[in-house]
């Protein structure tokens, strides 16, 4: 019983990156069924390390409306980074599809410094905030000590993060997608990912669905001259990351 | 490539002999300023000790080391909790390639990133992704010299028939050649390093490399004096990450 709970997709993604746009989209795929509610996410393999058991009752839970369809998605966007997560999901999800979704990583650092901002947690400015990357505590219980809200870079490290998931995938069951080709072009995309995770070819009518919510920022754009550095920064990671997927970042405007 | 190397490392502890790894420590105190609160990765750290030579030297620094071994990693725990810098010492037993962490101001690496099995491309490109414009890598490393080249053929022939005759020989060797100069522990540890065949050489080709593909401008270059003749001819080098 616990066995046909499974997942047997997962979405991830770089915080600020269109992971709940793609929920929606999916969830009106007749055959699949995401798990609900999307935020707060599952979180099934976050914290504390469980037996296989509690996860499963976990699943059976999220996934009891599903009336049978065949593909059962779980979205929790912490896993792209998240090393414990993805030795988990190895050892208990053996024929899970992982599909990742990744943006700009300088526009998603600074999108994520405006969210944290706004949550209340971070006081300094951006450049400050990036100095200190590495050395503020996290201002959140050890419980949520994955949450890393001052981590903006180096939660855009995705060369990192494909490295990992590919070692403990194998690539034939881990797909990351662009999400600037996801804003640009969703309904190739998202035909592309029904392949992917193994359901008929169905039109899902994104076009209704509205504004991705990460494309709107609430704060003034960045500066440009720090962006440059940063883009500078995040260069060799980036031209690593492609090399890694063979997916064509150029709308990222980085050197080749 | 090998690709076999971790393998053979993974459950065994390293120590950095002690005149090598000041070589790292003072190639560093060259380049940056002590004063500074660096962000400092000891990139297959083993049992610590460069790690904690950092700390000393740089007193603002957080320094983090990280090593495939979790043997050698808990050792270099057991150091650091004794050490006055404990709390600006971070240790991982982790793949390096699959870490995340930094981003640093210096990286260093002693004889280590000739063992890991990946292409220049993955490795030296994981390492400038994570050094800041301007960081700083300093590394040692066998050189493509024709002596190594011949070792390194031994070496392979030697991996072919390991066994328990084969560590027993070359630590009868290792005996023979350093017995009044180091314990024997720290012989033992060492047999397994003399089946690692290298996955790089340090080369002017990969030096042209590192220029063109990742903008490291090289600072310094120069031979280590053997301390062995099982030993491979290191070189150190230290380069900086241009920032444009």
């Amino acid at each position: 019983m616990a066995d046909a709970a499974r997942p047997t997709f997962i979405i991830g993604g770089a915080p600020r990156s269109g992971t709940n746009f793609l929920c929606h989209a999916l969830d009106r795929h007749p055959d699949v069924y995401m798990a609900k509610p999307y935020m707060p996410e599952p979180k099934v393999f976050m914290g504390a390390e469980q037996t296989w058991p509690v996860y499963a009752a976990r699943y059976a839970e999220l996934f009891a409306p599903a009336g049978g369809r065949r593909g059962l998605g779980e979205k929790t966007s912490y896993y792209l980074e998240n090393e414990a997560a993805c030795r988990l999901i190895q050892r208990h999800l053996p024929e899970v599809r992982m599909l990742f979704v990744v943006r700009e990583p300088v526009g998603r650092a600074y999108s994520n410094y405006l969210w944290t901002k706004k949550n209340g947690l971070e006081t300094l400015g951006f450049d400050e905030a990036l100095r200190l990357e590495g050395r503020r505590p996290s201002p959140l219980p050890p419980e949520r000590d994955y949450a890393r809200p001052y981590d903006y870079l180096p939660r855009g490290r995705y060369d990192v993060f494909a490295e990992r998931w590919f070692s403990a995938l194998g690539r034939a069951r881990v797909r990351f997608l662009l999400y600037e080709d996801l804003v640009a072009r969703p309904e190739p995309v998202l035909a592309d990912i029904q392949r992917f995770i193994g359901v008929r070819a169905a039109p899902l009518g994104a076009d209704d669905l509205g504004v991705i919510n990460s494309a709107r920022e609430m704060g003034p754009p960045l500066e440009a001259g720090l962006e440059h550095t940063l883009r500078e920064r995040m260069t060799a990671s980036v031209r690593r990351f492609a090399t890694l997927t063979g997916l064509d970042v150029s709308v990222w405007g980085y050197p080749g | 490539m090998t690709g076999a190397n971790p393998e053979i490392l993974a459950g065994h502890t390293f120590t950095v002999p002690p005149h090598r790894h000041n070589r790292v420590v003072e190639t560093v105190l060259q380049y940056v300023d002590p004063a500074r609160a660096l962000r400092v990765l000891d990139l297959g750290c083993g049992t610590g000790l460069n790690t904690l030579a950092l700390a000393d030297v740089l007193p603002r620094a957080t320094v983090t080391g990280v090593d495939l071994s979790a043997a050698s990693i808990a050792v270099a725990e057991s150091t650091r909790r004794r050490h006055p810098a404990a709390d600006r010492v971070t240790l991982t037993a982790a793949n390096y390639l699959v870490f995340s962490g930094g981003p640093y101001e210096v990286i260093v690496s002693e004889s280590v990133l000739y063992a890991i099995p990946a292409s220049d491309e993955a490795l030296f490109g994981k390492i400038a992704g994570d050094l800041v414009p301007g960081g700083l890598l300093v590394y040692t490393m066998p050189t493509g010299a024709l002596g190594n080249r011949l070792l390194v053929g031994l070496r392979r022939g030697l991996r072919k028939m390991r066994g328990r005759a084969s560590d027993r020989l070359l630590l009868g060797i290792a005996r023979v050649l350093h017995g009044g100069r180091y314990d024997d522990a720290l012989l033992r540890e060492r047999v397994p390093y003399m089946y690692v065949v290298p996955d790089r050489y340090d080369t002017r080709a990969l030096h042209a490399k590192l220029a063109a593909l990742w903008s490291f401008e090289i600072l310094t270059t120069a031979p280590i004096r053997r301390a062995s003749p099982a030993q491979l001819g290191h070189r150190l080098v230290a380069v900086r990450r241009r920032s444009t």
